[in-house]
């Protein structure tokens, strides 16, 4: 699978890098959620967890980045994303975009650690907000540009369906590793909350996939591929029971208990993962060519 | 490089045309190709081709249901609207003022992207260097008015290489005549390289496009074992 031809470009380290790229976004979203609106009543503890959802975000995008860096076939040449701009293509806009919230991220958590102590106010402004917002939610989604602009070629990766996709994906991972690292901080209603928002985001998932599936001019050939193939395995287990099912049936559970809202978010994770594993590999291969 | 002579038993190509060319093409005439690989291997060749890829590949193809075999010379499009092109973010694949795609090694940091948008499977990375590369219609060879190697080395006049963009060019005029097509027209990018006689199903049994996959070497063997 990772052999690299004109079938299968992006292999696991492009996988892996979208993967982290979703975190970044969901996790600097956490951020300001909880910068914004769970302010001052809880007694510092939402500004704990934004700090860590913010090192979560600078941590999965650099890790990300180097796998990136790792992927190139020529890395001597990488400083010509910088040096040259094709405004047509969706990396030259994504390195950027990265390179902009790798900063934005540090100043951010600058600002939260050198912040007094009892200073009621978030020391993270509305317009520092704001451009938080903007470019994770253009971290999130401009990987699902890049995998669109080949298209023509790879029929399953429609832009229109991945873009939401890929930010739903983004959204419940980044939320869900947060959650786990900061799970004593998190207050009962906003647990209640996150448990209503997964089912939402699970829900949305399964429609943007099945539309996937169905709108694109995917071939038959591909789609047996996925579902009965070489795919099926990572489909049905990783996607449909780790992914949607099981999260499913434990938002359903009336008494969150930890090992309950561990294992969900854990298996969010997995799904999340899985879902871009299923999407870059069926999205190429012979099978999957414009024509077959 | 402009003084040396072209080789003895090449025609050279009309200088002034070559000079004042706008869309480097080429027409293949299916109804004359007898699938014989002199253009793989003289491109092979010409361009020192690593292994296991290809820039020019001719492809076997077997029609549902009829005993024959077609064959499908397959090299990169030059699409006019290329994907290529609006992939990169290095703008490595550039296109040239006579239309044809060609790809800046100096500026490709390996990053696939191009691979990936290309309909026709025509790009691949080179192992040694890390950089794409893929046919550039031989400019190294148009450029001293010497026909690109698959060109020169095809017996049948499968492959003719020309102006497409000049009305009063012969291979222009044979791809009007004899009612031109490109290959995968719904991808809709415009391809310089035109097929005389391509049918639609072709399309489906040469999905792969140029490069090779394990699935086309077991046809390949499968097709040896046959014939030996």
């Amino acid at each position: 699978m990772n052999t690299i031809n004109a079938f299968t470009p992006f292999g696991w380290p492009i996988i892996i890098y979208l993967t982290l790229a979703g975190l970044a976004c969901g996790a600097s979203l956490c951020a300001v959620v909880f910068l914004r609106t769970e302010k001052t009543a809880r007694e510092g503890q939402s500004y704990v967890i934004a700090r860590t959802a913010l090192y979560v975000a600078l941590g999965s995008i650099v890790l990300g980045a180097l796998l990136l860096l790792y992927d190139l076939q020529s890395p001597g040449n990488f400083y010509r994303n910088f040096s040259e701009f094709n405004p047509s293509s969706a990396i030259a806009w994504g390195t950027r975009i990265i390179a902009v919230f790798i900063m934005l991220c540090i100043y951010s958590l600058f600002l939260l650690h050198s912040m007094n102590s009892q200073e009621k106010t978030s020391p993270i402004g509305p317009l520092l907000t704001g451009l938080l917002i903007f470019f994770a939610l253009a971290v999130g989604i401009y990987p699902a540009l890049v995998l669109g602009q080949a298209s023509i070629a790879r029929p399953l990766w429609e832009p229109l369906l991945l873009a939401p996709l890929f930010l739903l994906l983004g959204l419940d991972s980044g939320f869900a590793l947060v959650q786990l690292l900061t799970f004593k901080k998190w207050q009962e209603d906003t647990l209640e909350k996150i448990r209503k928002l997964d089912l939402a985001v699970i829900i949305g998932q399964i429609i943007l996939f099945a539309l996937l599936l169905s709108i694109s001019t995917f071939s038959e050939a591909g789609m047996n591929r996925l579902l009965f193939g070489e795919f099926s395995l990572w489909f049905w287990i990783g996607v449909v029971l780790i992914g949607w099912l099981l999260p499913f049936f434990f938002s359903f559970s009336h008494s969150p208990k930890k090992n309950t809202i561990i294992l969900t978010q854990l298996s969010l994770l997995l799904g999340a993962f899985a879902l871009r594993a299923v999407i870059v590999f069926s999205g190429q291969g012979p099978q999957a060519f414009i024509g077959s | 490089m402009s003084d040396l002579p072209p080789i003895p038993w090449e025609s050279p190509i009309n200088k002034s045309r070559s000079l004042k060319m706008k869309r480097a093409g080429m027409v293949i005439d299916l109804r004359r190709c007898i699938g014989c690989h002199a253009c793989s291997v003289a491109c092979k060749t010409e361009n020192e081709v690593p292994l296991g890829h290809f820039r020019n590949r001719v492809r076997y193809l077997e029609q549902p249901d009829v005993e024959t075999l077609s064959f499908l010379p397959l090299l990169c499009m030059h699409c006019q609207d290329a994907p290529c092109l609006k992939a990169c973010p290095t703008q490595a694949p550039t296109r040239l003022s006579d239309g044809r795609v060609v790809i800046n090694q100096d500026k490709c940091c390996g990053m696939k992207a191009c691979i990936s948008a290309c309909p026709y499977g025509a790009i691949y990375i080179d192992d040694t260097s890390g950089r794409a590369d893929k046919c550039d219609l031989c400019t190294h060879r148009t450029s001293l008015d010497l026909k690109p190697a698959c060109v020169a080395s095809c017996p049948t006049q499968t492959l003719r290489y020309g102006d497409l963009g000049d009305p009063e060019d012969p291979v222009a005029k044979y791809a009007k005549e004899h009612n031109a097509k490109p290959f995968k027209e719904d991808a809709d990018t415009h391809p310089s390289i035109l097929y005389i006689q391509q049918e639609k199903w072709m399309e489906k049994a040469a999905a792969t496009g140029v490069q090779l996959s394990s699935e086309d070497n077991e046809i390949i063997y499968e097709q040896n074992g046959r014939s030996s």
